[in-house]
């Protein structure tokens, strides 16, 4: 697990300085290259690797978190964005923004109900 | 009935499930209206009644099947829905973080094209900050627990 980690984070960190390079530049290109080359590192270290990445705690401790990570945020952009929206007049610059993030917020809604019935189905 | 009988009948109206659930329209209409007028004042006051709401759901936590269901034995998430639950939160979690970093990118990349759209790319970026921050607060909080 030890050797996974250090691997990881070299990747983020490969992964980031090329994506950060690239935004900074305007080039795209190299960003999505990064992002690719970085996630089949990654999937093929996992493939032929005989460590024992994940245990069951771990498992567990990253669903409880996820689901109570996804309520706080769906709750609070839902908000902010409720919030911006409504001050357009007195903040018509920050409109757009309270836009993106009431998509964003449905965005998650959707997401969540097509992965809800995934598993609905599959267990 | 004494008087202080229907005093307790009245207030026992304010903590029952329809009243909660009049209420809860009532706010939707609330948030719906202030957006529409864009009237902040509106959106305070749904507010506002949405911490009173919370503070009385907060109180009587222990008793939430009961003033919605009215019948305690009803089983509101049981361990297949829990595992549903959380397994549908991780797998959209992770796309969706990995999902606004991919548009903020494109989006802040072509920011020299496409200048109107650079608050949005921004945007996109603190939120999936943000969301990140939730995620691993919460799982620090979860390592210790368990």
């Amino acid at each position: 697990m030890e050797n996974y980690k250090i691997f990881r984070t070299i990747i983020v960190i490969f992964v980031a300085t090329v994506v950060g390079l690239s935004v900074s530049l305007g080039a795209i290109i190299p960003a999505f290259l990064a992002i690719l080359i970085g996630a089949m590192l990654s999937y093929v270290y996992k493939k032929n690797t005989k460590e024992v990445l994940y245990d069951e705690r771990m498992v567990k401790i990253s669903e409880k978190s996820s689901r109570i990570a996804m309520i706080l945020f769906a709750i609070s952009i839902t908000f902010i964005g409720l919030f911006l929206i409504t001050l357009k007049d007195l903040y018509p610059e920050f409109t757009q923004v309270g836009f993106t993030l009431a998509f964003s917020a449905i965005g998650i809604l959707g997401l969540y109900y097509v992965f809800y019935g995934y598993y609905n189905r599959k267990y | 009935m004494s008087e202080s009988g229907v005093v307790l009948k009245i207030l026992s109206l304010f903590e029952s499930g329809l009243f909660i659930k009049i209420v809860s329209v009532f706010i939707t209409g609330l948030w719906i209206t202030g957006i529409i007028l864009g009237n902040i004042y509106v959106i305070i006051l749904a507010l506002l009644l949405l911490t009173d709401l919370g503070v009385v759901l907060y109180i009587h936590r222990d008793k939430l099947k009961e003033i919605f269901y009215g019948d305690g034995s009803v089983i509101v998430e049981d361990e297949r829905t829990q595992l549903i639950n959380e397994k549908a939160s991780t797998m959209t979690l992770g796309v969706l973080i990995a999902v606004i970093i991919w548009v903020g990118i494109v989006i802040t990349a072509l920011r020299t094209s496409y200048p109107q759209y650079s608050y949005v790319g921004y945007t996109l970026f603190v939120v999936a900050i943000f969301c990140l921050i939730l995620y691993i607060s919460a799982r620090t909080y979860y390592a210790r627990k368990f």
